[in-house]
């Protein structure tokens, strides 16, 4: 009997390693990360301060920009200490989940903006900066327009814009000109293009979407483009979602459509982004749909290239003065012991001098008049020049709807994509898990 | 004179380490550390995690509400849960087949007296995908699969088959297998390793009588290699089946679970639960779901190998 009941126990062990996998509670974070906090108060000298700042950028040149900052920043203020931790994506987010939960929490650390902030500002994680932006009309004035609102919640400002992330169909010229099409302004006019490409033995465009974010950034531009703005904002709040719009159903065919007549790189499911963007950075390719911080590989790779923004079908009901993307940037976290130091390095950060700094990184700046011919190549000029035109940024939907509702739309586009889901169909999915976060959020 | 000088002569010696072991405070002493370390690391988090999985919580936030079974219920009831099952059995299935069965007809082969000769070559051959991190086979599986420009299209393009093109892990039904297959490349040469070092320890006058009576290489096998590797096969098909379980890398690595949900499995779904939607009660609820499972499995094969004393 002994024996049977060490048996279990020792079968009962070995099994639960499985759990030791994932669930690590909520001390699961890297202990590496020095004491918080610091405060030493010695006598009449002046208290010793650390901050912790966490972000993302994993380059060696990126990382040099924030050491750099974060001694400037000493500097100036002898008694504080910036302490920088990173982690590259897309282990930064759960990272940053397990820190916030725990006496770990940073200080200062990198979001994006959107839902993707909203839920740490519900959870009262993050710190409302308003009160720090109307105390300071100047810095509050020097930002774009509309970088600060996809930062603002519940009647607050959750985060300081470092830079504005945009989508934008990049398109090599020389292929243009070989050719001869022009720029479309209109969603028919692209729709030849492409096949005028295809017609040619060209790839229209360079699209992979093994990992289902990819798709999930043309819908972010098509449901701009179709659904009316209001509706989509409702569909962003996680209390009153619906995604019965029909505008919806209309921007997965147009998704569809390119699909069907061949205009993405072929087997478009089974590969990677980053390996199909290669055809257009070879020249193989007419067109891709990047972000502006992978200008500069489209600038390394020799390609004499512009972009525009993809044009609305005719009569579709949505906005499209809107730009794709978001800017993203940071928040304070709402145990910081010190948000007014906080605010400071903050400050120094999006100061138009770090901001010309940070522009070898290759972002766009949220700050106004930062760009100019001497420091930013032509993509990066006519970027901004949209987004100072934009009426506002149409954010990542991934990270703008609730995830309940990501998690069925994301794979979803792969199976549109693969032909084996209709719209319509995808759409009732969606309705549904939207449905249940609506019901789940009532009872709250 | 030993004993008129007062010294233990050996014999006391013997006695003396015997009462060692008599005595139950010296016994709890030497077990406390490992009892403790199992306690803090494995029966710990395994309770914390069924607690967990009672609640709805996520991990930036202290607020915790109480929803009891609900995790559970809502894993029953969306319709991925079974696609997700038949991808874990289905590795597990194919798994023992070509880690357990194929491995070891493999072992026997190379250890057959023509083959001697060869045997180091591939022995190496087939053990060095095992010396390789899963990460880094699943990158450079990818590679391969690649429909447009992987090896795999090139081959079957240029062995004149030009009109096939599959999509392999861009394919919800072919994609699962990719992954399976992976594992197996990167697994069986190990395993294989396992089983020829079983069958070198099997007494060589077995196979000479065998030999004697007339029994070819086939009989041989079946009469020989294999009853007297069976307990070593047991215990290998029973670490296999439990890994089927917590399935992680591969997937995570090859496909992220897609096309669609077409290749997730319980490890996947449990980590898209807890750190991707923020569910950590229900990421929870899939490590519990994970755990009564490889346990059930666990003692099955144990009951039915009888011993599991090797």
């Amino acid at each position: 009997m002994k024996r049977k009941i060490l048996t279990c126990m020792l079968t009962a062990a070995l099994a639960a390693s499985a759990l030791l996998a994932g669930c690590g509670g909520q001390d699961g974070g890297d202990a590496s990360d020095p004491e918080q906090g610091g405060n030493v108060s010695d006598g009449g000298e002046e208290e010793e301060i650390t901050l912790k700042l966490f972000h993302n950028w994993t380059m060696d040149t990126d990382v040099a920009y924030f050491e750099e900052a974060a001694k400037a920043f000493h500097d100036t203020h002898p008694n504080v200490t910036i302490e920088i931790a990173n982690i590259g994506d897309p282990d930064y987010s759960s990272k940053l989940k397990v820190m916030l939960g725990s006496d770990e929490a940073p200080d200062m650390f990198f979001t994006l903006s959107g839902e993707y902030l909203y839920k740490f500002q519900r959870a009262g994680s993050v710190l409302d900066l308003t009160k720090y932006y109307e105390n300071d009309s100047e810095w509050n004035d020097s930002f774009i327009a509309s970088a600060k609102v996809p930062f603002e919640t519940g009647g607050g400002i959750y985060g300081v814009p470092f830079r504005i992330i945009t989508k934008q169909m990049v398109y090599n010229k020389d292929l243009f000109e070989q050719q001869n099409v022009e720029v479309p302004t209109t969603w028919e006019e692209f729709m030849e293009v492409c096949e005028t490409f295809k017609n040619a033995g060209i790839l229209p465009q360079a699209f992979g979407d093994l990992e289902a974010w990819a798709a999930c950034h043309f819908m972010t531009t098509f449901n701009a483009l179709c659904v009316p703005d209001e509706v989509r904002k409702a569909d962003c709040d996680y209390t009153t979602c619906e995604f019965t719009d029909p505008g919806y159903v209309q921007a997965l065919y147009m998704l569809k459509d390119m699909q069907d007549k061949g205009y993405f790189t072929p087997n478009t499911n089974a590969i990677d982004f980053d390996v199909a963007r290669e055809e257009f950075l070879i020249g193989n390719a007419a067109m891709a749909y990047l972000e502006n911080i992978e200008y500069i590989d489209v600038e390394n790779a020799g390609i004499n290239a512009g972009i525009f923004s993809i044009p609305a079908p005719e009569g579709a009901a949505g906005n499209d003065k809107l730009v794709t993307g978001s800017p993203d940037g940071f928040a304070i976290s709402s145990s910081c012991k010190h948000p007014e130091l906080a605010v400071e390095f903050l400050k120094l950060l999006t100061s138009k001098e770090w901001q010309e700094k940070a522009l070898n990184m290759s972002c766009t700046s949220s700050i106004k008049g930062t760009h100019n011919s001497e420091n930013s190549n032509e993509l990066m000029l006519k970027d901004v020049e949209i987004c100072e035109n934009a009426t506002g940024f149409a954010n990542w939907m991934d990270a703008d709807i609730h995830s309940d509702i990501a998690d069925v739309y994301l794979p979803g586009m792969q199976e549109i994509i693969a032909g084996t889901v209709t719209p319509e169909e995808l759409m009732e999915k969606v309705q549904a898990a939207a449905a249940e976060v609506r019901a789940s959020a009532a009872e709250q | 004179m030993d004993r008129r000088k007062g010294l233990p002569s050996p014999a006391d010696k013997v006695v003396t380490t015997m009462n060692i072991y008599k005595k139950k405070r010296i016994i709890i002493l030497f077990l406390l550390p490992a009892v403790l370390g199992m306690a803090v690391f494995v029966y710990y988090p395994l309770i914390q995690s069924l607690w967990n999985s009672l609640f709805e919580w996520n991990l930036f936030s202290s607020d915790k509400s109480w929803v009891g079974l609900e995790n559970y219920r809502s894993i029953f009831t969306d319709g991925n849960i079974w696609i997700t099952l038949r991808n874990n059995v289905l590795y597990a299935v194919i798994s023992v087949i070509c880690q357990v069965l194929i491995a070891m007809v493999l072992a026997a082969c190379l250890e057959e007296v023509f083959m001697r000769k060869f045997q180091p070559f591939f022995r190496t051959i087939l053990f060095l995908p095992s010396l390789i991190s899963m990460t880094v086979v699943a990158i450079l599986w990818k590679a391969i699969f690649n429909p447009n420009t992987g090896l795999l299209n090139a081959f079957i393009h240029a062995i004149g088959f030009t009109d096939i093109t599959p999509q392999w892990i861009g394919d919800a039904n072919i994609a699962i297998f990719c992954c399976i297959f992976i594992s197996q490349w990167q697994g069986m040469g190990y395993c294989m390793l396992l089983d020829l070092i079983g069958i070198q320890k099997i007494p060589a006058e077995l196979y000479e009588a065998a030999r004697i009576d007339g029994a070819g290489t086939v009989k041989r096998f079946f009469y020989i290699t294999l009853p007297m590797g069976k307990e070593s096969m047991l215990v290998t098909s029973l670490i296999i089946v439990i890994g089927s379980f917590k399935l992680f890398t591969e997937i995570q690595v090859l496909t992220g679970g897609g096309p669609g949900r077409a290749t997730e499995v319980l490890a996947t779904a449990m980590y898209r639960a807890a750190f991707t939607n923020d569910k950590m009660g229900l990421g929870s609820a899939y490590a519990i779901l994970i755990f009564v499972i490889t346990m059930i499995l666990s003692l099955i094969q144990l009951k039915v190998s009888r011993s599991g004393q090797e």
